[in-house]
């Protein structure tokens, strides 16, 4: 089961990035974009997009002065806490992931069970490697952009430019909120500082084109939200959802089964990419022995995390708190790159 | 040495004769040879008595008085036989091999050598169009079980001196011969390498056909990185693209690795029918592939849990059937994949005499009494139906389709679509960890390479812009090829 | 040690997904009830459901139910028929006159909140109980459902109704400065046609708007996609005029937020003309013009007129306000209900008849 380590290169590793960072859209709603107004959230996007490049910068210089996430002295442990943090952000999602499926799809079959097989395929993968975890991700990106283009394209159709307020009719602060909120859900953030070094090649395009797909798809997703649903996607919990059952294709009149099936390739993909990031800081604690603990140990911690979101609310509140979310995206995506940073300019400094 | 060939002939001929003692096929012709006397071996039925009687006991009879001194096995070599194909041998054990390959030995007194010759002529088929392969365009000729025929066909397709054979033998017991086939220069040195490594790290005792060893040189997963073939025009066309052929005694087919996905919807045919055409073939049988590995799982999936993306009609129609029939949909489509495995399996190993009541049986008797019985509903048996004919777009891919579709019709009618989802990505998972000799799996799709995606891939190139660029496997993208051990 | 470990948890997760068989406990399509039409009707403080479902081999059956809510109502449906409604391929909801003179949220809740309904399900409005509409028969079998759901749509194509989904009549009440409207259906000897709009509100009925008057509604709206008119002939007689194009623009007085201009631009064909022995020619072309734009104009006052009074806005006059000057909506919000019967609409409707120039001559024996 242990696959080799390699390097992916720049082009695989954002595509990956990518997929786990889209998976959150089917969450959208009124709650995450801080308002109503599609526009703001528009340009909350845009804003975070722009945030998200800036906190990528530490991540991009580190690269090139040290290889791996690890270190002595004070950042022995930085790993763990990588894990710790990868663990709680990722079952946050999860447990979300699955309250929208108990309680907007609602199956006759147990979302528990799905999700915990979600979380073993992902295992699975990430136990054959970054390599196999970066590949799947390719493939699944084109099954996104063919699946949510369809379903997308489709309700298009039903646009209706009177259903869009009037911009900022209740000021800025949908903006600022939406900004803040967006921002506490870079995930990628974490897994690019864990997982860059081991990517070959160029930054820039790759990023570049992340940055502006993934703000794409947001975008065009609250357009469409606020242009094809209008004021009605205010009185639903998972307005996406709600937006994909508008689909309709002559007699074939509800493909949001086959939309959430695609978004379970997306999850797993991200969830996927999570344990990865867990592999890697056990790897870059322990070496090369132990793999399968350094994946199934924070998969079941990952399991328990989920399914306190999912069934206790107080649990619930507190880990799905943006607040707390983006101070440890903060300190793990840009603070723990520029601390080590800065410590190796000093010493650089200091060296004879 | 114990096992050395004695100068005493006496000696040779009381070994072989134990060797062979209650083989009514062993042949043993004590002879003079100028004086000399000798013995000739073989056994009936590998030999051509003909030639061995033309070649070398006619010249050998006649043979002037053998020189007292000196080389005298070299004289008879040189002077007195006429067969194209001869060598010496010293050890006993190799003589057994080679008596038991069709070979006659010659041993003479005083010699401790004893000469080998190739005479082989046991019957075997002539080149009939491979069964497994039809083609509409190319070659009617199929490889037949001798590999010296085989590689003749090779050879005959491909005269180049780069075209090279290596001797080797599988089995403890059946001695069986290999033979490794590359194109030198062509072929990277590190997979041929591994080839070699692995089939003589091989454990066998017997080795009775090509699938003996192809769990020698195959990965573990679903899907295969081994192929096989039953064409010459096919091994001519993968050794061409750097691929390493192995040629085993007594089976019409041919090992080739590395084995690619995309290999499974490549055909003869699509390099002999025009670009366009050959396009729209490679993306049904995609297409069909999809059909078959998914259909029934998605059936299932959305007739038990998600039938709001029915259409109202079909829907109605559905639950009507599922009304008169007794069965839920989940074990109702695995009863008649069941029927569909046995009547498959049935058709494959029945007599050819009861091939038409087999098909009888299944498709009157069982199909139409079945559903007018009410005990399954037409639309499952269509399903099925449906599934059973797309896999066959596809052949080489049978087996982990028959696998692949049980899961997913499994995991689609406990867990929806969604269960559906989940064991596709964790297919592709393992299509992406998946190697065969350093050559990632699903190469050229991923890793991506748009140029050999779209040479032979998505489309297929016109012959004059594929004959512009060498491809070869192990310039695809991702591929690292090493010499490594089996994993 | 490990292939011990592999084996144990490969039998652990075998017994573990398969031991409970979540889906063998589906229920299958038989064992659920197929409803593609509901009907809500008010009596007292209960709500009574309608509901229509399929019966197989393309009979039709109908049920009724009651509850305190909709939701309610279908769990007594369960327990009399001992089958689960599915509603996902539900595409019609009638709603009693009852429910929508006491206000359709409380009603309409469940279907915006249920997961299963579709946002896109049709709203009829029943000119009585919905009962009646969807229990009608004709030569003692129910109408399709299948039919009643297309009637709103096929009404729309030709301009006489509009077809009003869920998603639609929400949007209309929660947009700021616009009223909802829904297709009115009634039993007429033993069929269902649909007989004007009624208009809200908010969430409560107000009053109903001819079917005469509904394709000046819809031209209004920048909704007239098609249909035709009978207009009258400069010659005598009726001409047919088919309608192949609308384009409507409502813009506020930039200086008086209670002053509209409306200008409608219509583009049609001679479907057909009374025979006789003037043929078409410029005059006839204006005349024919004239009397189509004349008729849709006075449609539009009266629709203006209609719903003004009841303090209903449905041609959407505030949401344009809210859009295009949302500072002077702030002030007008509160009180708009009050100031849309003093609101001016300057209408104008402006057709061309397309002319080709090789009109057929010919006169009547």
């Amino acid at each position: 089961m242990h696959a080799q380590r390699s390097d992916i290169r720049t082009g695989q590793l954002f595509t990956l990035l990518f997929v786990a960072q889209a998976a959150p859209a089917i969450l959208l709603s009124g709650r995450s974009t801080g308002g109503s107004d599609p526009l703001q959230g528009i340009l909350s996007v845009g804003l975070t997009a722009a945030a998200g490049l800036v906190l990528t910068l530490p991540v991009l210089l580190l690269r090139r002065k040290t290889p791996a996430l690890a270190s002595r002295g004070p950042f022995a442990l930085l790993p763990v806490v990588y894990i710790a943090g990868t663990v709680w952000l990722d079952g946050a999602f999860l447990g979300l992931f699955q309250v929208f499926l108990q309680d907007t799809v609602n199956p006759d079959f147990s979302a528990r069970m799905t999700v915990t097989l979600l979380v073993l395929c992902a295992a699975y993968g990430a136990l054959r490697g970054l390599e196999c975890v970066a590949r799947c991700a390719g493939v699944i990106f084109a099954f996104l952009l063919v699946g949510t283009g369809l379903v997308l394209g489709i309700t298009a159709t039903r646009m209706d430019p009177g259903n869009l307020p009037p911009p900022f009719y209740d000021g800025c602060g949908q903006t600022l909120r939406g900004t803040g909120l967006f921002l506490s859900r870079l995930s990628f953030l974490p897994a690019l500082a864990v997982l860059f070094p081991r990517a070959k090649g160029g930054a820039a395009r790759p990023l570049l084109g992340f940055a502006g797909g993934l703000a794409a798809l947001y975008a065009l997703i609250l357009l469409l939200l606020g242009g094809c649903l209008g004021p009605y996607a205010g009185t639903q919990n998972f307005p996406v959802y709600a937006l994909a059952t508008l689909t309709e294709v002559r007699s074939m009149q509800r493909l949001d089964a086959v939309f959430v099936g695609v978004w379970f390739l997306v999850v797993t993909a991200r969830i996927a990419l999570g344990l990865t990031v867990c592999r890697a800081c056990g790897q870059s604690l322990a070496g090369d022995r132990g793999a399968v603990g350094w994946v199934l140990g924070p998969a079941a911690g990952l399991l328990l995390v989920t399914l306190l979101v999912s069934e206790v609310r107080p649990v619930r509140e507190v880990l799905l708190a943006p607040g707390p979310q983006l101070a440890i995206l903060l300190l793990l995506g840009a603070g723990v790159p520029l601390g080590r940073l800065g410590r190796l300019r000093r010493a650089e400094r200091s060296a004879p | 040495m114990e096992n050395a060939v004695s100068p005493k002939l006496a000696e040779n001929k009381a070994y072989f004769a134990r060797a062979f003692a209650h083989a009514m096929d062993f042949m043993l012709r004590d002879l003079e040879v100028g004086g000399v006397p000798a013995a000739l071996m073989a056994l009936d039925g590998l030999v051509s008595k003909q030639v061995i009687t033309l070649s070398i006991l006619e010249p050998l009879v006649r043979a002037k008085r053998l020189p007292r001194q000196g080389d005298v096995l070299g004289y008879v070599e040189r002077e007195v036989l006429y067969a194209m194909e001869q060598r010496r041998e010293t050890d006993r054990e190799t003589l057994l091999t080679l008596l038991m390959s069709g070979f006659a030995v010659l041993c003479l007194e005083g010699c401790p050598e004893a000469l080998v010759f190739g005479v082989q002529g046991f019957e075997s088929r002539g080149p009939e169009e491979p069964q497994n392969e039809v083609m509409q365009r190319g070659a009617k000729d199929g490889f037949t079980e001798s590999y010296q025929n085989n590689m003749a066909m090779i050879r005959r397709r491909m005269k180049t001196p780069a075209l090279k054979f290596e001797p080797l033998e599988a089995g403890d017991s059946s001695h069986t011969p290999l033979a490794l086939c590359y194109l030198e220069g062509t072929a990277s040195r590190e997979i041929v390498e591994t080839v070699r490594r692995r089939l003589a790290d091989a454990r066998l005792d017997t080795a009775l056909g090509a699938g003996y060893l192809s769990g020698f040189l195959d990965r573990r997963g679903a899907f295969s990185g081994v192929g096989q073939t039953e064409r010459p025009d096919v091994v001519c066309g993968k050794i061409a693209e750097g691929r390493v052929a192995v040629l085993v005694e007594g089976t019409p087919s041919v090992l080739l690795v590395p084995f690619l996905f995309v290999e499974n919807f490549q055909t003869m045919d699509d390099y002999l029918t025009r670009p366009f055409y050959a396009g729209f073939i490679r993306w049904l049988k995609y297409l069909a592939f999809f059909v078959s590995a998914f259909l029934p799982g998605l059936y299932v999936a959305i007739a038990a849990h998600h039938p709001e993306v029915l259409p109202e009609t079909l829907m109605l129609k559905i639950a009507q059937e599922e009304a008169q029939t007794p069965f839920p949909v989940l074990p109702e489509t695995l009863l008649l994949f069941f029927l569909y495995e046995v009547l498959r399996e049935a058709g494959l190993r029945a007599p050819k005499s009861l091939g038409s009541i087999v098909s009888i049986v299944g498709g009157l008797v069982i199909g139409e009494t079945a559903v007018s019985a009410g005990l399954v509903s037409p639309i499952s048996l269509l399903a099925v139906a449906l599934t059973a004919v797309a896999g066959y777009t596809v052949p080489r891919l049978y087996e982990p389709l028959a696998v692949l579709r049980l899961s997913f019709l499994l995991l689609g009618g406990l867990l929806g679509v969604w269960g559906v989802a989940v064991g596709f990505t964790a297919l592709l998972f393992d299509l992406c960890a998946g190697t065969a000799f350093g050559v990632p799996l699903l190469s050229p799709v991923s890793p991506f390479g748009r140029r050999p995606v779209l040479r032979d891939v998505a489309a297929r190139e016109s012959w004059k812009k594929l004959s512009r660029r060498r491809a070869r496997v192990q310039d695809l993208p991702g591929a690292a090829p090493q010499t490594q051990e089996r994993k | 040690m490990s292939r011990l470990l592999r084996a144990g948890t490969a039998l652990l997760l075998c017994v573990g997904l398969l031991l409970p068989l979540s889906g063998c406990g589906a229920l299958e399509l038989y064992q659920r009830l197929l409803i593609h039409g509901i009907g809500v009707d008010r009596a007292g403080d209960d709500l009574v459901l309608t509901v229509r479902s399929s019966a197989g081999e393309g009979r039709e059956e109908a049920f009724s139910c009651r509850g305190a809510t909709v939701a309610d109502a279908l769990v007594q449906l369960t327990r009399s028929t001992g089958r689960r409604p599915f509603l996902a391929h539900n595409y019609l909801v009638v709603l009693g006159r009852a429910c929508a003179e006491h206000g359709l949220t409380p009603d309409l809740d469940f279907f915006i909140r249920r997961s299963g309904t579709r946002p896109a399900v049709e709203l009829y409005l029943a000119r009585d109980t919905a009962g009646a509409v969807l229990c009608a028969q004709k030569d003692g079998a129910f109408l399709k459902m299948s039919q009643l759901q297309e009637l709103s749509s096929a009404a729309q194509e030709i301009g006489l109704g509009e077809a009003v989904d869920l998603l639609g009549f929400e949007n209309a009440l929660l947009t700021p400065g616009r009223d909802p409207v829904l297709p009115v259906a009634a039993v007429q000897e033993g069929e269902v046609v649909l007989d004007g709009m009624g208009f809200f509100r908010g969430d409560v009925l107000a009053g109903f708007l001819p079917a005469e008057a509904l394709r000046g509604l819809l031209a209004a709206q920048n909704r007239l996609s098609g249909g035709e008119a009978v207009v009258p002939g400069a010659a005598g007689g009726s001409a047919t005029l088919a309608l192949t194009r609308c384009m409507s623009r409502l813009d506020p007085d930039p200086a008086d937020p209670l002053r509209f201009d409306l200008r409608v631009e219509l583009l049609a064909d001679v479907a057909a003309y009374p025979t006789g022995e003037r043929a078409l020619d410029e005059a006839a072309y204006a005349f024919l013009e004239q009397g189509l734009s004349a008729e849709l104009e006075g449609q539009i006052r009266s629709i203006l007129r209609a719903a003004g009074e009841a303090g209903c806005d449905v041609l959407g006059l505030g949401s344009t306000v809210y859009r295009r000057a949302p500072q002077a909506w702030r002030d007008l919000e509160d009180r708009w209900p009050q100031l849309l019967p003093q609101c001016a609409v300057s209408v104008t409707v402006s057709v061309e008849v397309r002319r080709i120039r090789q009109e057929v001559r010919y006169s009547a024996r």
